[in-house]
């Protein structure tokens, strides 16, 4: 079935955009890894990559998504078939099913969390159990058993699922962007009054420490031997990619849904720096300095230090809030909220590229298309559910949230410049643009991007344990390099477990059996999407013999 | 903070919303034009 649909409007979709690209880690990660990389001297090299890489990647997706449109495809295998006469090009959009279907799997569980963190917030919950307490028990982790099912989590995910489902089968302008339009407001409205609040925090207001203003010092004041350090580089450009929802998918499918003559130079540019504006200015704004105001800034900078700032939003925020006197519930909800909104507008955008695959290749109707989707991110994320205590979830977010994107973003920039053409790719970025695109960027989209997203796919294949700089010298001295357990080939190798073994003593299944049968479990629904790519264009030879 | 915080930061933000603000105001106008020519 051919779909029609179309966005109601250009601001609905650029919401809808940003929707997608603002997530959890625009305020959980980012003012993590800015304080853990130089401080202030983060942002030079942030914003670098964002205009070599992140627009440049951003107004690709866009050109590649509105060119698809144009063929009756939605999703990516369509679109890169379109690009060329290589039989092939399809199969890198397996990317584009595999990576939105397993992100959603998982993304959706934390998302439930925080639908879960609002309604418990509201309730009063966190006055009297603290988080510490309650979200190992709510995952299960305190269950002797690593199979153990945690029901309460299990309710909150199957709810968040549904209501995703619902949305997406209400449609492109009456479900997506809909909801971007009421989601997005609301989660600059909660951002702005959290972070005014924990800004204004006066040093005599009960349980603070410090003032919220040393946590802004320690997220800005410019460390400037950053710029010289290459992780520094490489974290600004990793927290671009990941910021801007790019490698996915998702993006070319929202664009698919433009008129052909319709303008995506500034729409994607206006996305993009949304999604900066909500991330460095209300999601460096809110967790450091209202943690740092109750916790004081030795204990911020260790829970940040690891570079997510997961356990100060889960662990530390709502007992904090409780300060706050008869606002805590309402500072819990909002909090949580604009974290949900910001999970949701972008598991929305996972789900439609699946959706429209299933539309476009395979004849399906909306519905049953979003229950389809639904399903399975059901057995996908049940399975993060049930065995996250073991390492799944971890293993689905390295593998599907981190690797996959990476190599999808450097094939889709090397098919656009250099099978598609770079002539024909700028005419497709610049066709109805309303905004005059520097030519320099011609230039940087075929070179400076490629090479980017390659030296941020090399560097994760072997990140080193520890600086990159004494690791070369290790290399050099002949002791070899010493490569992190959270690199790829580190991770393949299971470098840094110590008895690598499936089952214990007494026959309980280990964190290892976990991880080697959630890395099955992938390849596994790689392979299927890989096979459902081949029969659909088998289907279509079939049906024009 | 420190004034170096606060020049980083305040140089952040600047550049950060005004090409925010000046895009979004781009697209909606332009938008709103869009919208007169199809009627």
């Amino acid at each position: 079935m051919k779909t029609t649909e179309r966005w109601g409007s250009r601001v609905g979709l650029v919401l809808a955009m940003t929707g997608s690209a603002v997530g959890l880690g625009n305020f959980l990660r980012f003012p993590a890894q800015a304080s853990q990389h130089g401080g202030g001297a983060f942002i030079l090299p942030y914003l670098v990559s964002f205009l070599f890489m992140g627009i440049p990647l951003l107004w690709i997706e866009w050109a590649i998504g509105r060119r698809g449109g144009q063929f009756g495809h939605h999703s990516a295998p369509g679109m890169f078939d379109s690009m060329g006469k290589q039989r092939w090009l399809k199969y890198l959009g397996v990317f584009g099913i595999f990576t939105n279907l397993c992100i959603a799997a998982y993304y959706c569980y934390i998302e439930s969390w925080t639908l879960s963190y609002v309604w418990h917030s509201l309730i009063g919950t966190f006055r009297h159990v603290a988080p510490t307490d309650f979200f190992p028990r709510y995952l299960g982790m305190r269950e002797e058993s690593l199979l153990a099912l945690p029901h309460e989590a299990v309710f909150w995910f199957i709810l968040t699922l549904a209501l995703n489902v619902w949305i997406l089968s209400r449609g492109l302008a009456r479900g997506i962007e809909l909801a971007a339009k009421i989601g997005m407001p609301l989660l600059f409205l909660f951002g702005v009054i959290l972070a005014v609040r924990g800004l204004t925090l006066g040093k005599d207001a009960p349980g603070v420490v410090q003032s919220p203003l040393a946590g802004l010092n320690f997220l800005w004041n410019p460390r400037p031997e950053g710029l010289l350090d290459p992780s520094t580089w490489l974290a600004a450009a990793g927290q671009i990619f990941f910021t801007l929802s790019v490698g996915l998918g998702c993006i070319h499918c929202y664009a698919s849904y433009v008129k052909s003559k319709q303008d995506i130079a500034l729409s994607g540019a206006t996305a993009g720096w949304m999604n900066e504006w909500v991330e460095v200015l209300l999601g460096g704004s809110i967790l450091i300095p209202i943690a740092t105001a109750y916790l004081g800034l030795e204990a911020v900078q260790s829970s940040t230090a690891g570079g997510s700032g997961f356990a100060l939003g889960f662990l530390a925020l709502p007992t904090l809030f409780n300060n706050w006197g008869w606002f805590a519930p309402v500072a819990g909800a909002l909090w949580f909220g604009l974290l949900f909104f910001a999970g949701i507008t972008s598991s929305l955008s996972m789900g439609q590229p699946i959706m429209a695959f299933l539309e476009d290749e395979y004849g399906w109707r909306r519905r049953s298309a979003a229950l389809a989707f639904g399903a399975a991110t059901f057995a996908l994320g049940m399975f993060c559910v049930w065995l996250y205590p073991g390492g799944a979830f971890d293993e689905f977010d390295f593998w599907t949230g981190t690797f996959s994107l990476v190599v999808f973003a450097l094939g889709e920039t090397i098919i656009f410049s250099f099978i598609f053409g770079i002539d024909r790719g700028w005419e497709e970025i610049t066709r109805g643009a309303d905004l005059k695109v520097p030519r320099m960027f011609r230039f940087v989209i075929k070179y400076i991007t490629p090479t980017f997203i390659l030296v941020i796919f090399v560097a994760a294949l072997i990140k080193p344990e520890g600086a990159w700089g004494a690791a070369f010298g290790s290399l050099v001295s002949g002791h070899g390099w010493p490569l992190a357990p959270d690199s790829v080939i580190g991770k393949i190798l299971h470098v840094g477990v110590d008895h690598y073994t499936w089952f214990d003593e007494n026959g309980r299944a280990t964190p290892g059996f976990v991880r080697d049968i959630t890395r099955m479990l992938l390849m596994i629904v790689f392979a299927l999407s890989g096979f459902l790519v081949w029969r659909a264009w088998r289907l279509k030879a079939r049906r024009a013999a | 903070m420190t004034v170096a915080a606060w020049i980083t930061m305040l140089l952040a933000w600047s550049v950060i919303t005004f090409f925010t603000v000046r895009f979004f105001w781009l697209l909606v106008k332009r938008g709103k034009s869009e919208k007169s020519d199809e009627d």
